[in-house]
């Protein structure tokens, strides 16, 4: 016959703590899990909308310089050229950032410049900006005004 | 307890981490970055990217470079260089501490820095989903008391329990994970956007002692750019005679430019900067389109990089260090990632340094270590192993089928159907793999087992499932069970990830070595098998329904068939040969059937067309069914 030994109390207690810490731990993991499963459904759906964002912006340096070109050349031709483009990046969701005239806006506008013009009013826009959905893709590079004439 | 997270409060850039399911994570910032400028503009309370976009226009009451102010005295060195530079007003406040000037209100540089916390603690808290309240900051070794108390001041401002004050190198270092184990000495070399930090580090028992620090809290990735810009700017004035330094327009093109290409060439080893119309001479439009390779990179900030040689010295002899003695070299700051920085390193250091971090991470990361370690959720999560090398069986044709792949973690489990290679099969051998090669003789067995008495019936039809099942400490169950008659067999392999580093890297490497053969041997014998397929299942057809075939066909097709298995079975068969006979054997099988179907339609349509769907499936050359190895349910 073997005597049955019975856990002292001290023994159990520990047992009880190790239990609630395993508990804490899972918890502690499945609400990790739970998170980044709500995010990853969020980031899921971002990247599929703002897939193109890369790709985007490095359309968006050529299309600089064509209108740079157009500045020079004044073509007809080109001109259609151009906003045949900008339809086309429009139909992926890129908006063009008014900013000429506007009064300067960090969200929106980047000061390259501070010169004369009408006191917080963007005077001119360096490279325009643009909006794909409703982020802002790369904000308008703009001279402001200082408010003297 | 809600999460602890981690701010790497930078000179020019700040980062956010918090530990995720034992790992530390950065939280991107609303603007969607890993990194912000460390700018503000108290009056509109604007931080980050936005304060940065209207810096030149509000100059006076834009403040950069804060860290720099923080806990010093107005008359002190660091106070009366940066008022050189800063373009905001600095003034002697209370105990002749340097304060900030903006619009008649002054600002202490902790209610500025608790401007750059303040956005931390919201974007963290948009991304948690759910309010944060503590948090680990760090500051740089050498920050004393008062600068230390002035950070911590500042998180207290904007709302957050500073759990710690962490040194940045101590952070930077647990990110690289050497907290574990071993005592050694750590070199912390950290080049970041507008100061440079060198520290020796001391491990032990989990324990980090910074031995000294060193740097040039005016050196930084900026120094770099305005090198490249100064470069580009004289290249063009050389062949133009334009000076486009006048032009700030210009100038803000070269300065994106400048960026972009510098970052270029840390992976590539020339770069060229096209930017059309960038200026006029005459009414006549300029362009500048300037090649850069990374020899004139270097060439170009070579004093800049050399200028953090001398305090590294100093360092090591302040720790009364030798080179040799350092165990570990690590870096940190995005300027590291310049190869050339790499490389002055390991030269002065005679060591290659550990590169594995995102260095412009590390110390934001290692932050949210440190505050995992305070919360408890670093020493009780699990820290979960992943298998090595991928598990898997042996399958028709002596290829390995992987069941585990390679750094799944564990625990993890997987079953798969398989099925037998020829007809009346009794047994099937389970052969358990572990590697990366496509055949399986290229692999490490682990074991093997014979699953008999599976009842006779033709190839493919009998389903045998096999079970992966590898717990927390690496032992892998794999059973089989044949699905009709509930016969099952098992094994228990030890120790299925327990293999040597020098083991995995081998055939790891090995793997990537033979990839080219691997594959052709693996397509040879894909097609081999299909090849089988085809003879086998044509036979069975013509067996079963060979009546509905005229004689000649039977024979050209017989006669396919049989020339197919002679190639097979020629001991110098190649792809090329297997797959011309496979294609001719098929499209005559093909032809024949099709006059069959063609046939059967119209006896069908005689018997008052019949159900479409119908059709007999059977005489088509169906090459993918029942081949062993391929998942049958």
């Amino acid at each position: 016959m073997v005597k049955k030994t019975h856990p002292s109390n001290k023994e159990i207690e520990k047992i009880i703590a190790r239990a609630d810490e395993h508990e804490q731990n899972y918890k502690r993991v499945l609400a990790d899990y739970q998170n980044q499963d709500r995010r990853f459904k969020e980031t899921q759906t971002q990247i599929v909308k703002f897939a193109n964002a890369v790709l985007l912006e490095k359309i968006l340096l050529n299309l600089d310089s064509l209108e740079l070109a157009q500045k020079h050349l004044k073509d007809a031709g080109l001109e259609i050229v151009i906003k045949q483009l900008f339809e086309t990046l429009k139909t992926e969701g890129l908006q063009l950032i008014e900013s000429d005239g506007k009064i300067f806006d960090p969200l929106t506008m980047d000061c390259i410049e501070v010169v004369a013009g009408k006191k917080d009013h963007v005077v001119s826009t360096l490279t325009k900006g643009y909006f794909l959905f409703d982020k802002v893709l790369r904000p308008a590079k703009v001279k402001v005004g200082s408010g003297e004439k | 307890m809600s999460k602890i997270i981690g701010i790497d409060l930078g000179t020019t850039n700040s980062a956010i981490a918090v530990m995720e399911a034992g790992k530390a994570k950065i939280i991107p910032t609303a603007e969607g970055k890993n990194t912000f400028p460390s700018i503000v503009e108290p009056i509109k309370n604007l931080v980050g990217d936005v304060a940065k976009r209207q810096m030149v226009l509000n100059s006076e009451n834009t403040i950069f470079s804060v860290k720099r102010l923080m806990g010093q005295k107005f008359s002190g060195k660091q106070a009366q260089k940066t008022k050189e530079i800063a373009p905001y007003d600095i003034e002697a406040g209370k105990d002749g501490l340097a304060i900030i000037k903006i619009g008649g209100k002054t600002y202490t540089p902790q209610e500025i820095s608790a401007k750059i916390l303040q956005k931390a603690k919201a974007d963290a808290e948009a991304y948690l989903g759910g309010t944060v309240t503590d948090a680990v900051i760090t500051v740089p070794a050498y920050f004393d008391d008062s600068q230390r108390q002035a950070t911590k001041q500042a998180g207290e401002i904007a709302g957050l329990n500073v759990q710690r004050i962490v040194n940045e190198p101590t952070a930077a270092a647990l990110a690289y994970g050497l907290d574990k184990g071993k005592n050694e000495t750590v070199v912390v070399y950290d080049l970041g956007g507008g100061t440079f930090d060198v520290s020796i580090l001391e491990l032990g028992d989990g324990v980090f002692e910074v031995k000294s620090t060193n740097g040039d809290t005016f050196l930084g990735g900026d120094d770099f750019d305005h090198k490249i810009i100064e470069y580009i700017v004289s290249e063009f004035k050389k062949e133009n005679g334009v000076d486009l330094s006048l032009d700030k327009q210009a100038l803000q093109r070269i300065k994106d430019a400048a960026e972009k290409a510098k970052i270029e060439l840390s992976s590539a080893t020339e770069t060229e900067i096209n930017q059309p119309f960038i200026t006029q001479r005459d009414g006549n439009p300029l362009h500048l389109t300037l090649k850069i390779t990374r020899a004139k990179l270097e060439e170009l900030v070579d004093d800049l990089i050399q200028k953090t040689i001398e305090p590294c010295k100093k360092a090591l002899a302040d720790a009364k260090i030798e080179k040799k003695q350092i165990a570990e070299i690590i870096l940190v700051g995005g300027m590291t990632r310049m190869p050339k920085v790499q490389q002055v390193v390991k030269d002065f250091f005679g060591k290659e340094p550990n590169k594995s971090v995102n260095p412009d991470e590390a110390v934001a990361l290692g932050a949210a270590i440190q505050g995992g370690v305070i919360s408890g959720d670093v020493k009780d999560v699990l820290l979960l192993d992943v298998t090595p090398l991928t598990l898997g069986i042996e399958t028709m044709g002596s290829v390995m089928t992987p069941l585990i792949e390679r750094n799944t973690t564990v625990p993890s489990s997987k079953s798969q159907v398989f099925s037998t290679a020829s007809d009346n099969q009794p047994q099937v051998e389970i052969h358990i793999l572990q590697g990366e090669r496509p055949m399986a003789a290229d692999n490490k067995t682990l074991g093997s087992f014979i699953l008999d008495g599976i009842p006779a019936a033709p190839r493919g039809i009998p389903q045998i499932e096999v079970t992966f099942d590898i717990d927390a400490n690496g032992i892998l169950n794999v059973s089989a069970k044949d699905k009709a008659t509930g016969k099952e067999q098992k094994i228990t392999i030890k120790n299925a990830t327990n293999l040597s580093d020098e083991e995995v890297e081998r055939m790891k490497q090995e793997a990537e070595k033979y990839a080219e053969d691997d594959k052709k041997k693996k397509e040879l014998v894909d097609k081999k098998n299909e090849a089988d397929t085809l003879i086998i299942q044509t036979r069975k057809v013509l067996k079963d329904s060979g009546d509905k075939f005229d004689s000649t066909a039977k024979e050209e097709i017989e006669k396919s068939l049989s020339e197919l298995e002679e190639e097979l079975k020629k001991p110098d068969t190649t792809l090329e040969s297997v797959d011309a006979k496979l294609k001719a054997a098929t499209e005559l099988v093909q032809k024949h059937a099709e006059a069959l179907y063609k046939a059967a339609g119209e006896k069908d349509k005689k018997e008052e067309n019949k159900s479409e769907d119908e059709k007999p499936e059977d005489g088509k050359s169906d090459t993918k069914t029942a081949e062993e190895g391929e998942v049958v349910e």
